[in-house]
């Protein structure tokens, strides 16, 4: 195994900081959450979309807040500082099984993905082998390679929620009206719905003391945390204009239904190179989550390597999809319980540590003035 | 036996011992007007035998008077040099310059007469080029250096000189612009080069086996150049030049993976023809890599992707092809290097002969006997004439063999295996340093400031700060022209 990193290899620019967290939170949840949302809210999602938003960026600065006291701390450092050796040691523990998970359930669902929209016939575990391969790549180099990365996928897919604009053809902006009509509860509920597709924004905690320009760390959750809502934004108006409540009840996929609509003279059907090209961004939210995960555990048994862990994270992936092949709904509780886990350490855990970080400085000032 | 005896018999002794074998050696015993006796010696061939005859021994045997210092010798010859062990007197001779003994004095005097023969300035093969200038360089370091001079007459473009190869002592020169280069690139490039420990370097392509931050990746990391005004370009804009002694192509450093699709003659065309240009090369880089493949994995595996219509025809011309496409593929990609190579290695006329006996009649016949399909030919060709547009030689040839592992990943995996063939690339592409400055720079790390000259090339009074994808130091390059937009400079 080659060198260990040094910090250098992890000196992160603010556009890497801001499109790594972009492209991290853009993920499996937009193909799905039109229809996410119309179950909860019908067509007043967006108002849900909004509030969802205000939230996720009250949670990320938040976040640099509560981090900014430490700059030199990752988030695996700042837990044994703040809550001593052993809750600090079970908190990282609960952080790196909550990145790993993620990476994990990210993982299995493109899988699933490919294997709906591209290649039918090809097995789980040969897709398993081929998509560990960049991931591993892309894990191995530390933050460097990850924020090029996303600084990439940013370049070669933003053309992605642009070409969604083709279904405003035949819109129905009737559809939006009345606003409010399935009640503002309901609007208030599938605000939980939207929170989940911000989730990403908390890989914060080990950027920021990589991030050159700290200053900017806020501007930089703040434009992340917008472009991910604009990104939502497209696939759901878009959604909700082309398609009735009822219809967009049916379709699993109705951002990639969407696509559907689109007829070039050379390509039929480019919702299967759509999709195929989509994994590039899938890629992006997976790598950075098992790079979090791979860290925390180098950090938690202090050793010198990460790569030890990615290595034996995506070997164990390989052996678990030739021993098991989830079905959709599997994946969806898998979906689920991700969503719980990131609900609890995303969003309360940072406002939690925010309180206890002041606590914390206010009684060692009161014990040592 | 080291030092030089006042003998002159016994040096004499030393040097047919030493050169014993070298019929090409001449020992030319003469006395001067003094009649003190002295020996000359030179490789026939190597030096410049007017310039022997006439500024050496002429003066020498004609009036000289007693040599009591070598240094003080009535010749008349540009540069001269005392030494006064054998090593360098070897050395010296050995690159062409003569050395004269007088007895009596235990040193000898090296004379700078050589004259080797020599091809031509002429213009450069690998690098035509329209608008610019069509001097190229040649295989004597010397001579190249001069040509840079002529275009970059500046006090700061410095030259560091290091020899290299045990046997062969080439000499290499590291030129550059000592206020813009980044001080840490010339000393890397020193702490590489003086590590190399072989026999000989022959040629720059040689060097950068040892010089690469990655040897065992494909792409190439120095670029390397016939003219010199492309590496006076690259010296403005805050790179190293090395120029080595034999051989006609100069390195330059530090490059990224977009300036192997720049030219100098981009500089010398109306600013939207040479964007127009760019954009093309970068279009031609896709074809090269990702056309085939997709032809590949659409016929092999996802044909509902194309359109009725074009289906229809492509069925029509591939229903008499016995074979699947990757095998086709192969089959025309495979004939197509080869006919390549052999239109390189053959003189000009006969290999424009192999250009149609394979053009013509092969590709003819394969589809006319069923073997290959019409359009995989069209597909194989466009492929090959956009892997010629992409200006670099070494690029060009790695990008033609980067294609065929995305071949085989497409056969197997239909778009899933271009996809991740093509994370594989950029990921290496990313992770890649050379000389301390990542490859994928300004794309990867994404840096907006020299995008003005990437894809496309804004108009050069917009141009206002060198790229800084080299680190240079300095990065002013002009202040504010055609201020106002409309007139003339400042008019």
């Amino acid at each position: 195994m080659r060198r260990p990193l040094s910090p250098e290899d992890h000196k992160i620019s603010f556009t890497q900081f801001v499109f790594t967290i972009y492209k991290t939170q853009i993920g499996i949840g937009i193909l799905t959450l039109p229809r996410d949302l119309v179950e909860t809210t019908g067509t007043d999602g967006w108002i849900s979309l909004l509030i969802g938003y205000a939230i996720a960026v009250t949670v990320s600065i938040l976040i640099i807040a509560a981090m900014s006291k430490y700059p030199n701390d990752t988030l695996y450092e700042l837990l044994p500082r703040l809550f001593g050796a052993w809750i600090g040691g079970g908190l990282s523990l609960l952080w790196i099984g909550y990145a790993a998970g993620g990476s994990l359930v990210m993982l299995l669902w493109s899988i699933h993905l490919t294997q709906v929209w591209v290649l039918p016939a090809i097995s789980s575990p040969t897709l398993m082998f081929l998509f560990v391969l960049p991931i591993c790549l892309y894990t191995f180099h530390g933050l460097k390679l990850v924020g090029r990365f996303g600084e990439f996928v940013y370049l070669i897919s933003f053309w992605m929620p642009l070409s969604l604009f083709w279904g405003l053809k035949d819109a129905h902006w009737l559809n939006f009206l009345p606003i409010g009509h399935n009640g503002w509860v309901n609007i208030i509920l599938a605000v939980k719905t939207t929170l989940l597709s911000f989730l990403g924004f908390e890989l914060a905690f080990i950027l920021y003391p990589y991030l050159t320009e700290k200053k900017r760390a806020i501007q930089g959750v703040v434009f992340a945390n917008t472009l991910a809502l604009i990104t939502y934004s497209i696939a759901t108006v878009i959604s909700f204009l082309q398609f009735s409540e009822e219809t967009l009840k049916e379709y699993v996929w109705p951002s990639l239904v969407l696509l559907k609509l689109i007829r070039l003279p050379f390509v039929e059907r480019f919702e299967i190179i759509f999709v195929a090209l989509y994994l590039v961004i899938l890629f992006a939210t997976i790598v950075p989550y098992l790079y979090m995960a791979a860290m925390g555990a180098n950090r938690l048994l202090r050793t010198k390597n990460h790569r030890y862990y990615t290595i034996a994270f995506l070997a164990g992936c390989v052996v678990l999809s030739v021993l098991f092949r989830p079905s959709f709904w599997q994946l969806q509780w898998m979906g689920r319980q991700y969503g719980k886990a990131g609900f609890l350490l995303a969003f309360l855990f940072p406002v939690f540590l925010w309180l206890w970080g002041i606590g914390y400085r206010f009684i060692r000032k009161e014990r040592h003035p | 036996m080291n030092h030089l005896s006042t003998s002159l018999a016994d040096n004499l002794e030393t040097a047919q011992h030493l050169f014993c074998q070298s019929p090409d050696l001449v020992i030319r015993p003469f006395q001067l007007k003094s009649e003190q006796r002295a020996l000359l010696l030179y490789f026939e061939g190597l030096v410049d035998k007017v310039s022997i005859t006439h500024d050496i021994l002429r003066p020498l045997i004609s009036e000289a008077e007693a040599i009591k210092e070598l240094s003080n010798a009535p010749v008349t010859v540009g540069r001269v040099q005392t030494v006064s062990d054998w090593t360098q007197v070897e050395i010296s001779l050995f690159t062409g310059k003569c050395v004269l003994f007088v007895d009596g004095i235990a040193e000898a005097l090296i004379m700078f007469t050589q004259g080797w023969p020599q091809r031509a300035i002429s213009e450069p093969q690998t690098e035509s080029t329209i608008k610019g200038a069509h001097q190229g360089f040649v295989e004597t370091g010397e001579q190249n250096i001069a040509l840079i001079r002529r275009y970059l007459p500046n006090h700061e473009l410095k030259l560091n000189q290091y020899i290299i190869g045990k046997r062969v002592r080439s000499t290499m020169t590291l030129l550059y612009l000592s206020d813009i280069v980044k001080p840490d690139l010339v000393k890397e490039m020193e702490k590489r080069l003086q590590s190399i420990d072989v026999d000989a370097i022959l040629s720059t392509g040689e060097l950068t086996d040892y010089l690469d931050d990655h040897p065992f990746n494909l792409l190439p990391q120095f670029q390397t150049t016939e003219r010199p005004d492309a590496a006076v370009a690259h010296l403005l804009q805050g790179r190293i030049a090395l120029v080595v002694d034999h051989s006609p192509t100069v390195l330059v450093g530090p490059v990224t993976f977009v300036s192997f699709f720049q030219t100098v003659d981009d500089y010398s065309h109306r600013w939207l023809v040479a964007s127009f240009l760019r954009a093309l090369r970068f279009v031609a880089l896709l074809i090269t890599i990702f056309l085939p493949a997709s032809y590949i994995s659409l016929i092999a595996f996802h044909f509902e992707v194309l359109p009725f219509k074009l289906l229809l025809s492509i069925g029509e011309s591939r229903a008499r092809v016995p074979f699947p496409p990757i095998i086709e593929a192969f089959l025309m990609e495979i004939s197509i290097e080869m006919l390549r190579e052999a239109g390189l290695r053959l003189p000009g006329p006969v290999g424009q002969t192999i250009g149609v006996v394979g053009g013509i009649v092969i590709g003819q016949a394969a589809v006319q006997a069923g073997i290959v399909s019409n359009i995989m030919v069209i597909i194989v060709a466009l492929t090959a004439i956009s892997s010629f547009i992409i200006p670099d030689f070494d690029m060009a040839s790695s990008l033609r063999l980067i294609r065929f592992p995305f071949m085989i990943a497409a056969s197997l995996f239909g778009l899933i295996g271009i996809v991740i063939s093509m994370l594989l690339l950029v990921g290496f592409i990313m992770s890649m340093r050379t000389l301390g400055i990542p490859y994928g720079i300004p794309v990867a790390p994404l840096d907006m400031r020299d995008w003005k000259d990437i894809f496309v090339r804004f108009p050069l009074f917009m141009l206002k700060q060198r790229p800084r994808s080299t680190n240079a130091t300095q990065l002013r390059r002009q202040g504010r022209n055609r201020k106002g937009g409309q007139g003339g400079n400042g008019a």
